[in-house]
């Protein structure tokens, strides 16, 4: 086992390595420069030149990237051109921004989506089955950036406009003052403030997984053995939540990793929404502002997450399913 | 610095103690949880609603809070990157010789007599052709560390600029200057190569202290340990307020300066990063913000009709949306006659009426808005009327004609049928060059729209790879038509050139004062409207939201963040519920 996840970490360097040198030409030939920011008619373009001179953007792409390479093999990821601060400065906050709205986010995800399911399947073709299938669906299709708009207007402004006793924050992750806070409202407010992004990044993952849910758990009820621990006089709650659910846990179980990414990419609009300082938003900014080394920098946390992601799905799924071990 | 955090301290026990009284009505048999949800809505998230009292006596204390679309990049004027550099550091931060204002349509600019952020007590003009400026500043200025300012910082300042490393985008400022002597602590002398109009403006760069970049090299200014962790005061100001904290991504908290007279009325000033425009603008009808700028126009109906706590405010005309036909991209762009039919078969009221813009935007006939007093000639520079007939016989008598019946104007088995790109993500632009390509095909052109990223455009626009583009410039405040209408000029996107123009804009900008320079800039105006190079289509408000709770604020054509030292919140604690408090913490601490 040990040596089948090593090699898969080895064998992720080359795809990292490929990855992120398709990434650094993309976004370097990609139309637009760095000094856009400075699109103003008073500033002469000998200024610019200087500006790109100053930043590096002067020389053959080749030389750039192999410049980056060696910095970037070393563990330097560069300078920032937006913020104007070293990257290794910037990523271990954002970064760890966006984790605890994902873990809040992937912890709604399984267990809502699992409990929906279970009932979903037990229950099948009843009418909580129907009413629960159309909205998980509902939720399943809709946008996560339409999602958050809506839960703002619905729980912050029309809260507030309506004198709701509970009225969520729609930006950021504190509130003003925070600093001055207790720590029971610190705890308080940084609650408040990751209910509506956990809410609008897991919700359409939450149905997700009811549906996956429910179809698991559908084939597994139907087997020889729940029939046969019925028929042994077990109580219904024991034959679903100790024989059924674990079997039916396999599939959705790896999920987990491959959801990783998913809601990374998902952050990209929901941070940029709640305006929540993480890793989604650097992305975007980054990108706008043709900050390459930042570019640069996201893309390997990003795609170093989906290579991590995989590997968490299979080291689960042989984790659940001796078979596999044993293979 | 003791001061700066003493500052601090206050605002942290008045902050507390509001939150605190507002907490004391929930107490009893509620729960911890609900308790804390309860006094979240009230204190955290947002704050209780405040007892508005407009028509009161300022009153010291309490924190205002405004939202910005980015966050502060580096905070120095003179290397300024973001909108919030410029605003924090032009208006804010940094004092200058002489201060800025929007004044009777014209930009002015006030020494200390009229304005504490400047340094100068009077300024006048000496030596040959009145070339040199001589500045007496004041004595009794301090930095926020207790360093005096003095004529050295100025010229230390100037002495940098155009340091090549640097790459200030000020430089410009520079150009004709050639020395900045110091006389004497409290008196400075520019030296200019010749005497120009905007002499004075050119003065007013934000200084920058010696005594502590003086050993750094221009290039490394940057990285200078004060400019990477400005926090706690170790950003050496000489305005009202100085860095408290600063959150990446999520806000900078300014604090008072306590070398700044008069001292700032309010403890603190909080700029908070919200991107997307739905939440910012949801913040300020909820009242955790007191401050939005650049509301769209759409936007506002849902102010007046669910905020009625929040008050609307302009700077008057400070952008238009204009038209630019680049000849390179497509060849009948040459023909100013083309050109002007172009701009005829524009109904641009009717556009502002089918968008519901017109009480914030006015049509636009050129290059100075209206707001310029002795700019603006409402004759030379009046807008296009909407005269689609007259555009086909235009275009007609240039031989373009419909030889197919499809609709379309075609010369020589070419069809009049070119793009219009505009930026994304604007969607006041996507609507009106939707509306532009509907009456444009009335006339008889085939226009494709395309819309493309900022970065991507203006990488577009500056290779001159575009055909016709739908964009708009801020209005400077300065008359220079130059940077923009050029000959060769890098913003000179359509490529215009008039000699006419050329010797208007070169006489205007050698003469000795505005008032003198103001007929040639007239004249040019008037000749670039003639030879419509853009279609100009509107000059556009922006639109500031000011909650209620923020009073003292001036906004006008200059811009929201002027006197930033007389904003006040009307539930600010009275001096001696401060006092109390102000002892209470430093008790508690």
């Amino acid at each position: 086992m040990i040596s089948y996840f090593l090699r898969r970490l080895l064998g992720s360097i080359p795809l990292l390595l490929g990855i992120l040198t398709l990434i650094f030409f993309i976004i370097n030939i990609a139309p637009g420069d760095p000094t856009a920011r400075y699109f103003n008619p008073n500033i002469s373009p000998e200024v610019i030149a200087q500006m790109r001179t100053n930043l590096g953007l002067d020389q053959p792409i080749h030389i750039r990237y192999f410049k980056w390479l060696g910095s970037f093999a070393q563990g330097d990821f560069g300078y920032s051109f937006g913020q104007l601060r070293p990257i290794s400065e910037i990523l271990p906050t954002v970064l760890w921004n966006t984790l605890q709205l994902m873990i809040v986010a992937v912890v709604m995800i399984f267990i809502l989506g699992m409990l929906i399911g279970i009932v979903q399947a037990v229950r099948q073709y009843s009418v909580v089955d129907n009413v629960l299938t159309f909205f998980a669906l509902f939720f399943y299709s809709m946008p996560s950036f339409w999602l958050a708009l809506m839960l703002i207007l619905i729980f912050s402004l029309k809260a507030s406009q309506w004198g709701w006793p509970i009225q969520f924050p729609a930006s950021q992750m504190t509130s003003v003052g925070y600093e001055f806070f207790s720590t029971g409202e610190r705890i308080t407010d940084r609650f408040m403030h990751m209910i509506l992004p956990a809410l609008a990044l897991g919700v359409g993952g939450a149905a997700g997984i009811a549906r996956y849910m429910r179809g698991s758990m559908l084939e597994v009820i139907h087997q020889d053995y729940i029939r046969t621990a019925r028929a042994k006089g077990l109580s219904e709650r024991i034959v679903i939540f100790k024989h059924a659910l674990r079997n039916a846990l396999i599939p959705i179980v790896t999920l987990l990793g491959l959801y990783l990414p998913i809601l990374l990419s998902g952050s990209v609009l929901v941070e940029t929404i709640f305006a929540w300082p993480g890793m989604g938003r650097l992305i975007v900014d980054a990108i706008f502002q043709r900050d390459y080394p930042l570019v640069m920098a996201t893309s390997f946390i990003a795609a170093g997450l989906v290579v991590v992601g995989n590997l968490v799905a299979d080291v689960l799924y042989a984790v659940v399913d001796p078979r596999i071990r044993t293979e | 610095m003791a001061h700066a955090a003493r500052v601090v301290r206050v605002s942290n026990g008045r902050m507390k103690a509001g939150c605190f009284a507002d907490r004391r009505f929930l107490s009893g048999t509620r729960g911890a949880l609900a308790g804390g949800l309860l006094f979240l809505t009230a204190c955290g998230g947002g704050r209780a609603a405040p007892p508005v009292d407009p028509t009161g006596p300022p009153r010291p204390g309490g924190t205002a809070v405004v939202a910005v679309l980015a966050d502060m990049s580096i905070p120095l004027a003179i290397v300024a990157q973001s909108v919030l550099d410029g605003n924090l550091g032009g208006d804010v931060m940094y004092m200058a010789l002489v201060a800025g204002a929007w004044e009777e349509g014209r930009l002015v600019f006030h020494t200390a007599e009229d304005n504490p952020l400047a340094m100068a007590r009077s300024y006048e003009y000496f030596g040959p052709d009145s070339t040199s400026l001589r500045f007496r500043m004041r004595s009794d200025l301090l930095w926020s560390d207790g360093a005096p300012i003095t004529a050295g910082d100025i010229a230390y300042t100037y002495g940098i600029l155009d340091a090549p490393a640097l790459a200030s985008p000020v430089q410009h400022y520079k150009e004709f200057i050639d020395s900045v002597t110091v006389v004497n602590d409290s008196t400075v002398d520019f030296h200019f190569s010749r005497r120009y109009p905007e002499m004075l403006s050119h003065t007013a760069l934000q200084p920058l202290p010696a005594h502590i970049f003086q050993g750094t090299a221009p290039g490394e200014l940057r990285n200078h340990p004060t400019i990477r962790n400005p926090e706690d005061g170790q950003l050496v100001v000489s305005g009202p307020y100085m860095i408290g904290s600063w959150q990446r991504g999520q806000s900078v908290t300014l604090v008072r300066n306590p070398n700044f007279r008069p001292a700032g009325l309010l403890d603190q000033v909080v700029f908070r990063v919200i991107p997307d425009p739905t939440t910012r603008l949801v913040e300020l009808q909820t009242g955790r913000i007191d401050l939005l700028t650049g509301i769209t126009h759409d936007q506002v109906p849902a102010l007046r009709t669910g905020a009625p706590n929040v008050r609307l405010e302009r700077e008057e005309k400070r952008f238009y949306d204009y038209i630019g036909y680049n000849p390179r991209g497509f060849e009948p762009f040459a023909d100013r006659e083309v050109r002007r039919a172009l701009g005829l078969a524009i109904d641009v009221p009717g556009l502002l009426a089918a968008l519901q813009m017109e009480e914030f935007a006015v049509p636009a006939g050129g290059p100075y808005a209206p707001i310029f007093r002795d700019l603006f000639d409402p004759v030379g520079q009046a807008p296009l009327p909407w005269d689609p007939a007259e555009a086909r016989r235009i275009l007609e008598s240039k031989g373009w004609g419909d030889s197919n019946s499809d609709g379309i104007l075609d010369r020589n088995g070419e069809p009049f049928a070119f793009t219009l790109v505009t930026n994304a993500g604007n969607q006041r632009r996507a609507d009106v060059s939707q509306i532009i390509q509907r009456q444009w095909r009335e006339v008889g052109i085939d226009v494709r729209l395309q819309q493309l990223e900022t970065n991507t455009l203006s990488d577009n626009l500056n290779r001159r790879d575009f055909q016709s583009a739908l964009f708009g410039w801020s209005v400077g405040l300065t008359p220079d038509l130059y940077p923009l209408w050029g000959a060769g000029t890098p913003f000179n996107f359509t490529s215009y050139e008039n000699p006419e123009v050329t010797a208007l804009i070169e006489m205007a900008r050698t003469q000795r004062t505005e008032e003198a320079a103001a007929d040639y800039w007239r004249s040019a105006a008037s000749a670039i409207v003639a030879d419509q190079p853009y279609t100009w289509l509107f000059y556009l408000d922006q639109i500031d939201g000011v909650s209620n709770r923020l009073q003292g604020t001036r906004i006008d054509t200059y811009g929201p963040y002027q006197r930033l030292w007389e904003w006040w919140v009307t539930d600010a604690p009275a001096a001696e519920q401060g006092a109390e408090v102000a002892s209470g913490a430093g008790a508690a601490q």
